[in-house]
């Protein structure tokens, strides 16, 4: 790859569990700071940057490709809020082909294309689809593509599980290279002892929460406006969190190797967690109660 | 373990397929893979390859397919091969990037078969074994992929008692496939018996016969799964044997053991075992003063387990040959010990190791060893695939006309040999003297 030209940072994290919403608001804040920025969406759906070009029309990158013509980097780019080079990896119709080969294609097209080379960018954010399900999806955080990943997760089990797996993704490509864990970015929590949880895991798995984002009503309405909050409620208490983010991620180079707890851990500590819900909700006190 | 394998002989399962499907008349290849897999076939089987047919219809399958699936190019494939090649039966075979892709070629053959072409697929793809592997799987989805388009004939009038099917006899797996099988075919017939031997002038037509017939006979665990496949989808009973009939004694027992099985008409068993016995006799006679100049002969035997075990008995029992190592390649395992006998192995350098500890007099493999062979000074009879540069045709190594070409190749293996070696010292003592 060469000279690597900006941050590459990826960003992971269980289906619908508010990636793209959270990067693309990293992104705007990233460039209402005054950076050059680039947001790939590397997910067939196509739609991690639909906030910051609101709505309009991108084609992907695989799309392109399909077509046999010759791709140009105008043809698959748009210039999205703040400057935001806007990206869209695509890939195939659900059910068919393989997405995680779509993805390294895309991105190696990319580098062939000189991306970075001509646009120069201060950092590069790829939005990964889903958990890390096989190697195709670990193809960001290999190769030297990125050098450091975030996850996205909130205080459901199944969400930590998908973080735990990345942690098992990273802990193993990391020592040949591949990238270390930033941070996690806590996302959509309600209920008092969600942050408890997510820092406990944290802990556990040696790394540190990067934010706290509680669910609210000014996300979903600048999403149905077609823009990032950053854009659409720029004075609100979340585009707050949101630019206090970016500034962690610009700036944050305490990236480390997670040590991913065992599957039969992760349940007891699970089943830990369960407990301790549950006296809280009946009224259980105990000593050092954490929540 | 050892950390590298030198020049393994067994290919894929796709490999096995592959083999198997040109060998059967009538049924034609739809490779779906990348153009690579069906390229390497035809490398791997050397002139062979070049003996029949190989025109391999192909999807030859690239990126783009594999990102965005590859049904449609297999769809297309499909259609212009039924259009430009002749086939009474299309298999589609698979390699590795389709099965991990998940391409759903089963739902492409059934489209076609939906327009009344007749197009099957196979359900294994490349990763799943070795080529023995390839060759009974595509077997098992052949006959079952004709029955399921109803092309199999015999249904109506049910059971036909006098049909026999063989397996476990196919090309990869015995250098004499189309010999062993006309032969099995003649010995048959004098059991009032007929064969289906797939690998024959025959071919599909015998594919479609397979489900009706009364028996099932296999001659190598590859041809076991077959008949077990058989047994429990058409009822068919099956005999297996575990080692290839090479004499009269091996003869003997494999056909009382079918006749129990198909009782032919009163008198055909013993009269043909009479005559049987009477030619096998009759050559072994003549042979004596040949034989007896090899007796005591050390053979090394590297092949697949049914044909090591037929011809190494044969060569024990009636050669008087000292069996003094015998390697299975068909199915190895790792970790045998250098006093196993038979070792398992498919790795050429630990194969020419236990031949060189042998102190085999002779080798009895397949063109792989004649490096070795070469390097022992030591004459090589090819009883075992790969094939390399020689031609066979029609000749067996099987039943009573397999003991006599057998008797007749390891004799003159042995003879030949000293007799050039003598040749060598003649001419040396010649250079020597015209020197002096």
């Amino acid at each position: 790859m060469g000279e690597k030209i900006g941050k590459h940072i990826a960003i992971y994290g269980k289906g619908g569990i508010g990636k793209s919403t959270t990067t693309s608001n990293i992104s705007a804040a990233l460039a209402e700071a005054g950076y050059k920025v680039v947001q790939i969406g590397c997910d067939p759906k196509s739609d991690s940057t639909n906030t910051l070009r609101g709505n309009r029309y991108l084609p992907t990158v695989l799309d392109s490709m399909r077509d046999g013509n010759a791709v140009k980097l105008d043809d698959i780019s748009v210039t999205g809020f703040g400057g935001v080079l806007c990206i869209e990896s695509g890939g195939p119709v659900p059910g068919v082909g393989c997405a995680g080969r779509g993805i390294n294609a895309a991105v190696t097209l990319l580098q062939e294309l000189k991306l970075f080379e001509e646009f120069r960018p201060d950092f590069v954010l790829y939005d990964v689809l889903g958990d890390v399900v096989c190697g195709g999806f670990a193809v960001p955080i290999r190769d030297g593509i990125t050098d450091r990943a975030y996850v996205v997760t909130s205080s459901d089990f199944m969400a930590i599980y998908a973080a735990n797996n990345l942690f098992k993704a990273i802990n193993k490509y990391a020592p040949t290279g591949g990238a270390r864990l930033g941070g996690i970015i806590a996302n959509g929590l309600s209920a008092g002892y969600s942050k408890s949880i997510i820092d406990d895991f944290a802990a556990k798995t040696g790394t540190r929460t990067a934010a706290c984002i509680p669910r609210s009503l000014v996300i979903s309405q600048s999403e149905l406006y077609g823009k990032t909050v950053i854009e659409a409620n720029p004075n609100t208490e979340h585009a707050r969190i949101y630019r206090e983010l970016a500034k962690y991620v610009a700036e944050n180079e305490n990236l480390v190797i997670p040590n991913p707890i065992g599957p039969n851990d992760l349940r007891a500590w699970a089943r830990d967690w369960g407990d301790r819900i549950y006296n809280l909700e009946t009224g259980v006190v105990t000593a050092r109660e954490a929540i | 373990m050892k950390n590298v394998i030198k020049n393994p002989r067994n290919g894929c399962s796709l490999h096995g397929a592959l083999m198997t499907a040109l060998a059967i008349r009538g049924v034609t290849p739809i490779v779906h893979s990348n153009s690579g897999c069906a390229v390497q076939n035809y490398l791997a089987e050397n002139f062979a390859a070049r003996l029949g047919r190989f025109e391999v219809p192909g999807s030859s399958v690239l990126e783009k397919q594999v990102i965005f699936g590859g049904g449609s190019r297999l769809r297309e494939q499909i259609k212009n091969t039924v259009k430009v090649l002749d086939g009474s039966l299309y298999i589609v075979l698979n390699g590795c990037e389709s099965a991990m892709v998940g391409d759903d070629v089963p739902g492409m053959a059934k489209e076609a078969a939906e327009r009344k072409e007749p197009v099957i697929c196979a359900r294994f793809a490349g990763f799943h074994g070795s080529a023995h592997h390839g060759y009974s799987r595509a077997m098992w989805d052949l006959i079952d992929g004709a029955a399921s388009l109803g092309i199999a004939r015999g249904e109506e009038s049910g059971r036909c008692g006098r049909l026999v099917s063989v397996f476990g006899i196919a090309p990869g797996l015995n250098a004499h496939f189309r010999g062993d099988l006309l032969e099995l075919r003649r010995m048959f017939r004098r059991l009032d018996a007929e064969a289906n031997i797939f690998f024959g002038p025959g071919g599909a037509d015998e594919l479609a016969n397979a489900p009706s017939a009364a028996l099932n006979v296999s001659f190598s665990k590859w041809g076991g799964f077959v008949c077990g496949r058989m047994e429990e989808k058409y009822g068919t009973p099956k005999l297996e044997f575990d080692f290839v009939p090479v004499g009269f004694e091996a003869v003997r027992e494999m056909v009382l053991a079918i006749a129990e099985r198909i009782s032919p008409d009163d008198g055909a068993v013993d009269d043909f075992l009479r005559e049987e016995r009477v030619r096998f006799e009759y050559f072994m006679e003549l042979t004596d003063e040949y034989r007896a100049a090899v007796i005591g002969a050390r053979a090394a035997l590297v092949g697949t387990e049914s044909v090591v075990t037929g011809v190494g008995k044969f060569l024990n029992e009636q050669l008087a040959a000292t069996v003094t190592a015998s390697v299975i390649t068909d199915s190895p395992a790792s970790g045998g010990s250098n006093a196993d006998n038979p070792r398992r192995s498919d790795d050429s350098e630990e194969i020419e190791d236990i031949l060189r500890r042998s102190g085999a007099d002779i080798i009895l493999g397949s063109p792989m060893e004649a490096p070795i062979a070469r390097e022992l000074n030591v004459p090589l009879l090819e009883i075992s695939p790969p094939a390399g540069p020689k031609l066979i045709l029609g000749k067996s190594y099987l039943g009573i006309t397999g003991a006599v070409n057998l008797t007749e190749d390891y004799i003159s293996a042995l003879t030949a040999h000293k007799a050039g070696r003598e040749l060598e010292i003649a001419l040396e003592i010649r250079r020597m003297s015209q020197k002096y």
